[in-house]
């Protein structure tokens, strides 16, 4: 580069590099960072025209110096049409061409492998991205990962002003990176810059004049001076700069250009304007549009420049030297010259012998935005890419201009996909609703209606429309089907989770039929796998989780020996499923532990509807346990995760997991708001719905109206019964039996335990059978049981439970005993109040209908309202209270509500 | 730097005179001011301490003559780079120095005196900081001309 660092131009000339000035101190801090291995790397953050740029460049070359390999990245709009485009030169083909293998390419492994290829440098490379608020999203994620793991040494620049998305904003706060902002350069620095860039001093009516305009901007302050030289304001006199009348008129930042851009000459702008609508183009390539003279004196103006390149055998770029002139040059060409530039260098590209093979996404892009058609098989290769990292915009802006080149069952598949994943559903039933007439295949006539049934069930919630077009397809095959033979397990496989979906586990078995062998050939194990997708969490719900773990674990392995997409999982598909038997199996710990690691991967990888998944099950684990802080913040998490765009399937099951983390810390006003926005929630998911009344039954104990609180949760366990979600069924049973209802649900439960095979299911028997018998050592077995499987909440109350009963008989140190292990498991649940506990810690037992009463009037509800309620006269219930009152040991209404622990409630 | 400014430098260099005791006081500061710095230094400073002027009177000669004087000063940087000086020691020195200079011509340097000093100071600061630093450039276009 000329005239780098290097001596002062000759007095009169102006540097077309200006020295870097004023910056040393933040220089050695970003430098001792980039040794640091504890930390990532630097954000440099600044207003355009400061020299954040220059900054990072100085960086580099310390950090070259220093013997790293260093590499450099440039981020902006034209480069963020495609997926990965900005880091797309520093990694392999192979990665960036994520070859279409059916989907067993997803986007952690499309990650992972460039991690891999950046890591791969001799020594821990360090990258200078630019501009990073204009990346792409797929290469703002791959950045995310390498700072997080510390593989290489990120310096960044960022725009500030400018709103940054929450992935950048995410990354822009993590403490591995040292955040610099640059300032603009006080007075001093300014002096000293001019002095040195323009060789000689300048007297103090000049000096004050630049320094005044620019306002410490370097940028700002170099294109005023060379304004000023060329109008002839600024004039060397006698070794001395003088301004001789008033500066050109330069006032902001956006204007800086204005007038270099009105002296180009044609050819130069035409050359300026193309490397503003494309991007960087490689030397060699550029060398044969324009002549070599051209390029040099472009250079010489500091108006181009080339792009340190990271490998030898990549082609050197040349782009403009900033972006401000860049964006100057864009807004300045009119749309039809825009088009017919980027077709022009579409052919060009094409034509060219040096061109690379990651051009293909390229030029797909250019010719698009030109209004050209484009060879389907690089919109193919570029949409599935676009697809497996998760850019859901991109992929559909590809799959659009697919589907209207040559419009098939795939590109309809693809584009309703997309437009799934973007919260878009009625377009996408519509666009894949007409798709149902195109020309395809089997395999694309499969993939076509596994993609409407998704957008049906979880975005449309029609399930009853989900079923139908499935049934009718699964029908439509006959018992003489001569087509693809795996075509009846997929489409088994789909009507099973529209079942599963709809809550109706027994009806997806039926459907599903008998586990198919898993071997001996492949083509059994695809069907094993097609029948795991809904086989294992039907399985689960229907009673036997503890069967469903192994045909889940089968199942993944299986599929990751065969490879391929199957069916149309998730990658993550069949560790959710796991997830759930595991859970229903009362395998809590194990069932959390895996459900973090998922979330994790899902949050690097940016897949919200993995996120959200993964939250809802940490949620429902927690509030098994008892632990009831934890499931609150996961409930939130996976409301948060799924906000945008709103899966309303799964709101609905965290709106409802959120109610009862509310209600049984004793928020019950926010247990109430969020019940009314459960409520407020259209359409129907019937996946685990009968849960959701355990929010609204918690809230109504809260509330000391115990019976209300039994019929909700009785109502919901017989329509968990009727779908055959059975292990749903038997904890709504369980809790009926902690609110006082346990004769009415321990036959039931008997059946429930004798029939499956979950631990879990077994336990929360041996608890309600045991308190119906009032047998203290049965209490105590069930309780042992529950802790053991990690069930904190219900353990403590069982354990309390014993501790009465054993108190009553006479033992007074055993029942202090359990008293204490009852404490031991309910201190663990974080806040959860239990309106069993406070009511046991009494020295005499309450009877069921004392425990209402005293629940009821330590909130403060009158005794005339607690007759009404409870269809009692006033008479009985204040004898029923002087009873409590003499158990207790108390004698008012206020002692009663400090010995049970609570207050008055708002409606009292 | 205005040449008025150039101008104060110069004369007021001229009447600090040959004081080796005003150097003795200006190291003395750096290193009331950076204990940590000592050890930069070799332990015996009379060497240092004759180059010392020497150097500064040359630089502050050649103000008017900035190739020459960027020429003295990227070497010298180059060199402090050696011994180990970072940034944070040139803001050091620059304190170190006006104090010294106030002490020594004490109502004669005037706040007009301070600023022009430090200009003066900035200037070759960068200038020495530019010589210590890696080269930042890389391949230009003109060298990649086609034979």
């Amino acid at each position: 580069m000329a005239a780098v660092g290097g001596s002062p131009g000759p007095a009169g000339a102006v540097l077309d590099r200006w020295p870097f000035v004023g910056r040393r101190l933040e220089l050695d801090s970003a430098l001792a960072t980039v040794r640091d291995p504890a930390h990532s790397g630097v954000l440099v953050a600044g207003a355009p025209g400061l020299g954040k740029t220059r900054f990072a460049q100085e960086l580099l070359a310390e950090a070259a110096a220093d013997g790293r390999p260093t590499a450099s990245a440039l981020a902006s709009a034209t480069v963020a049409t495609v997926p990965l485009g900005a880091l797309a030169h520093l990694l392999p083909t192979s990665v960036v061409l994520a070859e279409g293998d059916g989907g067993s390419l997803h986007a952690v492994r499309l990650l992972a492998l460039a991690r891999e290829a950046l890591a791969d440098a001799d020594g821990r490379l360090v990258l200078h991205v630019d501009d990073a608020h204009l990346l792409d999203a797929v290469s703002l994620t791959l950045l995310s990962q390498v700072v997080q793991d510390g593989s290489v040494s990120v310096v960044m620049t960022v725009r500030s002003g400018e709103p940054l998305p929450d992935a950048l904003d995410a990354l822009c706060r993590s403490d591995r990176l040292l955040r610099l902002d640059l300032a603009p350069l006080d007075p001093g620095s300014v002096d000293t810059l001019l002095h040195l860039a323009l060789g000689a001093p300048l007297d103090g009516r000049a000096a004050r004049a630049v320094t005044e305009v620019a306002a410490g901007n370097p940028l700002f302050l170099r294109e005023l001076v060379r304004a000023g030289i060329d109008s002839g304001a600024l004039t060397l006199v006698d070794g001395v700069w003088r301004l001789d009348g008033v500066l050109p008129p330069v006032r902001r930042v956006a204007e800086l250009y204005d007038g270099r851009l009105a002296a180009l000459d044609d050819e130069s702008r035409r050359l300026l304007e193309l490397l503003a609508v494309v991007g960087p183009v490689p030397l060699d390539l550029l060398a044969q549009i324009a002549p070599f003279d051209l390029l040099e004196r472009l250079e010489a103006e500091g108006v181009i420049e080339l792009e340190p390149t990271a490998r030898p055998d990549e082609p050197e770029l040349v782009r403009l030297s900033h972006p401000l002139f860049a964006e100057s040059l864009r807004a300045g060409v009119p749309s039809l010259r825009w088009r017919s530039i980027l077709a022009q260098h579409a052919d060009r590209v094409e034509g060219w012998p040096g061109r690379r093979p990651d051009d293909a996404l390229r030029i797909a892009s250019w010719r698009l935005d030109a209004g050209q058609p484009v060879d389907p098989a690089v919109l193919a290769s570029a949409a599935h890419l676009a697809r497996v990292s998760l850019d859901s915009a991109l992929a559909l802006r590809l799959a659009e201009a697919w589907h209207r080149s040559e419009p098939t069952m795939t590109t309809a598949a693809l584009c309703g996909e997309a437009l799934f994943e973007l919260g878009r559903w009625d377009e996408a039933e519509a666009v894949m609703h007409d798709g149902t007439s195109l020309p395809g295949d089997d395999p694309a006539r499969l993939k076509l209606g596994h993609v409407r049934t998704t957008n049906l069930l979880l975005g449309l919630l029609r399930p009853d429309d989900a079923r139908e077009s499935a049934r009718t397809e699964l029908e439509a095959l006959g018992a003489d089907w001569t087509g693809d033979p795996l075509t009846p397990a997929e489409l088994r496989s789909r009507v099973a989770i529209v079942e599963l979906f709809a809550g109706r586990p027994d009806d997806a078995l039926a459907v599903l039929g008998e586990l198919p062998p898993p071997g001996p050939d492949e083509h059994d194990a695809r069907c094993y796998v097609l029948w795991a997708i809904a086989g294992v969490q039907a399985l689960a719900l229907a009673g036997r989780p503890v069967a469903a773990v192994e045909v889940a674990r089968t199942a993944m392995a299986l599929h990751e020996r065969i490879g391929g997409g199957i069916g149309f999982t998730y990658h993550y598909a069949h560790r959710i499923a796991l997830l759930l038997a595991l859970q229903e199996a009362g395998e809590l710990t194990e069932a959390a532990a895996s459900a973090h690691e998922g979330f994790a991967a899902a949050v690097q990888v940016g897949s919200s509807l993995g996120q959200t998944w993964y939250a809802l099950e940490l949620g429902r684990n927690a509030l098994v346990r008892g632990t009831a802080a934890s499931a609150q913040r996961w409930f939130r998490e996976a409301l948060s995760a799924s906000a945008s765009p709103g899966w309303p399937g799964q709101r609905a099951l965290a709106l409802s997991g959120l109610a009862a983390g509310n209600a049984l810390v004793g928020d019950l006003d926010g247990a109430r708001a969020t019940v009314e926005r459960l409520t407020a929630l259209p359409g129907r998911f019937g996946f685990l719905e009968p849960e959701r009344a355990v929010g609204e039954a918690t809230l109504l104990a809260a509330e000391g109206r115990l019976a209300d609180a039994r019929a909700v949760l009785l109502a919901a366990a017989a329509r968990a019964a009727d779908g055959g979600q059975r292990t749903v069924e038997a904890r709504l049973c369980h809790e009926v039996a902690r609110l006082g209802g346990e004769r009415d649900v321990v036959e039931r439960m008997a059946r429930l335990a004798r029939d499956g095979d979950s631990p879990l299911v077994e336990a929360r028997h041996d608890h309600v059978a045991a308190a119906v018998a009032r047998d203290a050592d049965a209490l105590v077995a069930a309780a042992e049981r529950l802790e053991a499987l990690g069930c904190l909440l219900v353990a403590g109350e069982a354990y309390a439970s014993a501790a009465d009963l054993v108190r009553a008989a006479g033992d007074q140190r055993a029942a202090n005993g359990l008293s204490v292990r009852a404490t031991a498991c309910l201190d663990q649940c974080e806040g959860a109040r239990s309106p069993v506990r406070i009511t046991t810690d009494a020295v005499v037992p309450l009877t069921a209908r004392e425990r209402e009463i005293a629940l009821l009037a330590a909130s403060g509800v009158q005794s005339k309202e607690i007759a009404e309620r409870l269809y009692l006269s006033v008479r009985t219930v204040n004898n029923h209270l002087q009873n409590v009152y003499t158990k207790l040991g108390v004698s008012s209404r206020a002692e009663l509500a400090g010995v049970l622990d609570r207050g008055p409630t708002d409606d009292g | 730097m205005t040449p008025e400014q150039i101008e104060l430098v110069q004369s007021s260099m001229q009447e600090l005179g040959a004081g080796d005791d005003v150097v003795r006081r200006f190291y003395d500061r750096v290193f009331e001011l950076a204990p940590e710095t000592r050890s930069l230094f070799p332990d015996d400073m009379e060497e240092l301490r004759t180059g010392f002027l020497a150097t500064l009177t040359e630089l502050v000669a050649s103000l008017h003559e900035l190739p020459d004087l960027a020429l003295q000063s990227r070497a010298l940087g180059a060199r402090h780079r050696g011994y180990g000086v970072q940034a944070s020691h040139y803001a050091v020195v620059r304190a170190a120095l006006l104090d010294t200079l106030a002490s020594t011509l004490g109502d004669g340097f005037t706040p007009a005196h301070a600023a022009a000093w430090g200009q003066a100071y900035d200037l070759l600061a960068e200038v020495m900081q530019q010589g210590a630093a890696a080269s930042a450039g890389g391949p230009s276009i003109a060298s990649r001309r086609p034979r």
